[in-house]
């Protein structure tokens, strides 16, 4: 103890700082236990209510309590009644309790088809009042996959019935369906041989269609070679024919000035034209009685028809 | 100067001198000659239409000329003139077998040998039976050919015919399908003598054709060269295209006929030639197939 002194700087309030580390960390334990007691809802206030059960099963301690889907309390405690009923006790967070009424249910439903179930308390009507604590909910068992195929058996059982008869039904010779499916068969026979017909006719008229289509590919070719020359053709046609018809446009009123000059110059021409006839008339007598006046007219050879010359090697 | 007082003179006095002497004599003179009977106004177009239809005839355009025939014919029908009818009737019928066109041709020939409907001169009468003759050699037909041409040359027997010589030719040619060729040499010979007489150089050239032809059938392929070649002198001297490509091709068989096909190859060649300028051309085609079937000559 001597060796170290009372002094020494590092030692002065000890006792001091190691009472508030201890009460920091007191302070930091009950923190998180109350962060944690709060997380579970031990600080809240809650009201306990009861529900009678036939059994026990699928019921647990802590298991949930929902409304609505939102976890609203948790099962406390299991026990048997006198009557060999499971009384179960379920605390409810008190500020849920407003819509829990007298006329609620409690049920145990499975959430999926695996793991647990939960309670599922229905929301009474809004008629009803709330109900008090300690107060006891109408429970709705769920029902055990035994019960569940009993029911089902009670339900199929006559659906069964109903289907064996039809098949009763189905397989009688004799019946309608034996009867519609023979003749259905023979139908599908029937059908069978007017497809290869269709076929058959399908093939011909491929073969034919092929020919007429070549045919038509042939006659489209020639036809878009005349419509390709047509079209070139308007083309030029198009552009030439302005020009061209402003020509002939001239052109006629050049030929009715010629026209117009023509008949003007040869207004006279019929006229004309008699003198000459009459002049060539007079000619013709003077040259015909020339011609018959000697000695002229022996000189005259008359003309006469002439017989073309057999030749004998022809 | 001296010029003008004579031109002078001459203009003083022609007027009177023509007025005075030379138009009286044109009125009178008339009425002092006998000049040739005219024909009638009809008959005039008659003429001329037979006039045109002989000029479309010698330019080979036989259907024209059919058209002026027949308006001939029709005229002359109209004023009964049997002259007239005569010729232009032997025309149409001779312009038919020109054409080929047989049938017609008889029919035409027939209206004067039948006298129809009247009886027609005696040289339009030769003519008709000489073309019914030409009309059955054509057909092949010997005897019936020397049937028309002995009519004929009876008919010409006593009256001055020049056509003896031409009918005799074609006497020839009947005996020559007939096979008589003796009797064919003699009609030729025959033929020949009367047209060199006569001076008819046309038939002289067709008497001297058939002479060789006779010729040809008797192998002297020599002689009937020298024939064929006088015929052609004379064809080509009347300008006779057709005769031409004969005697031609007569010349070029000759020569073909003693296995000289390279001598008878030109003159095939000038008849193609002729048949080119003429424009036919199923002649030119005929002689092209002669070529191609003469046989190659054979190397010495």
């Amino acid at each position: 103890m001597a060796v170290m002194k009372e002094t020494d700087e590092r030692f002065q309030y000890l006792s001091k700082k190691i009472g508030l580390f201890v009460l920091i960390a007191i302070l930091g334990i009950a923190g998180i236990i109350v962060f944690i007691g709060i997380q579970r809802d031990v600080f809240t206030n809650k009201t306990k209510l009861y529900f009678i059960s036939e059994n026990g099963q699928g019921l647990n301690e802590g298991q949930a309590v929902k409304l609505s889907g939102f976890k609203i309390g948790k099962i406390e405690k299991l026990s048997l009644d006198d009557v060999a009923k499971v009384k179960v006790e379920i605390s409810i967070n008190t500020k849920y309790m407003k819509w829990i009424k007298t006329d609620s249910t409690i049920k145990l439903v499975k959430e999926g088809y695996i793991g647990d179930a939960v309670l599922e308390v229905t929301p009474g009507s809004v008629q009803a009042k709330q109900i008090p604590e300690g107060g006891y909910l109408n429970f709705q068992g769920a029902k055990s996959i035994n019960e569940i195929i009993e029911e089902l058996k009670d339900d199929i059982k006559p659906v069964l019935l109903d289907i064996k008869q039809i098949i009763h039904y189905i397989n009688d010779p004799k019946g309608d369906v034996k009867q519609i499916l023979g003749n259905v068969n023979k139908l599908s026979g029937d059908i069978q041989h007017t497809r290869e017909l269709i076929d058959t006719m399908l093939k011909n008229t491929d073969k034919n269609l092929e020919n007429t289509m070549k045919k038509t590919d042939t006659l489209l070719g020639s036809i878009k070679d005349t419509v390709d020359t047509t079209n070139n053709i308007l083309k030029n046609v198009e552009t030439k024919l302005p020009n061209m018809l402003d020509k002939v446009d001239k052109s006629l009123t050049d030929v009715q000035k010629i026209t117009d000059d023509i008949k003007h110059t040869t207004s006279g021409a019929p006229v004309l034209m008699d003198k000459v006839t009459d002049i060539t008339d007079d000619a013709k007598d003077i040259t015909g009685a020339v011609k018959k006046t000697w000695p002229i007219s022996s000189k005259i050879k008359i003309p006469e028809e002439k017989t073309i010359k057999v030749d004998s090697y022809e | 100067m001296n010029r003008i007082p004579f031109l002078h003179l001459i203009l003083t006095y022609t007027r009177p001198l023509v007025l005075t002497i030379i138009f009286p004599l044109l009125f009178i003179c008339p009425g002092c000659s006998t000049g040739p009977h005219q024909p009638s106004e009809r008959q005039q177009i008659a003429i001329e239409s037979n006039q045109r239809a002989e000029n479309a005839y010698k330019k080979r355009n036989y259907i024209k000329a059919l058209n002026h025939y027949m308006e001939a014919l029709n005229i002359s029908r109209s004023l009964e003139n049997a002259d007239s009818m005569g010729s232009n009737i032997v025309n149409i019928a001779y312009v038919y077998y020109r054409m080929g066109e047989r049938e017609k041709s008889h029919t035409y020939a027939d209206l004067i040998i039948n006298k129809n409907p009247f009886e027609y001169s005696v040289r339009y009468l030769i003519d008709a039976m000489s073309i019914k003759a030409l009309l059955y050699c054509d057909e092949s037909n010997g005897k019936e050919a020397s049937f028309w041409a002995d009519k004929a040359l009876n008919l010409c027997q006593g009256v001055s015919c020049r056509e003896e010589g031409r009918i005799y030719n074609i006497r020839a040619r009947a005996s020559l399908l007939n096979k008589d060729i003796k009797a064919a040499t003699e009609y030729a010979k025959k033929g020949l003598e009367i047209n060199k007489k006569i001076d008819d150089v046309a038939e002289m050239g067709n008497s001297m054709r058939i002479m060789a032809d006779i010729e040809l059938m008797n192998k002297n392929y020599e002689a009937s060269r020298g024939l064929y070649k006088d015929a052609l002198l004379i064809d080509k001297s009347l300008e006779l295209s057709d005769k031409m490509i004969n005697d031609l091709l007569g010349i070029a068989v000759t020569f073909e006929k003693q296995g000289r096909p390279n001598e008878a190859l030109p003159y095939y060649r000038r008849a193609i030639s002729i048949s080119e300028g003429m424009g036919s051309m199923e002649m030119e085609k005929s002689i092209r197939e002669k070529i191609e079937k003469m046989q190659p000559q054979k190397n010495p």
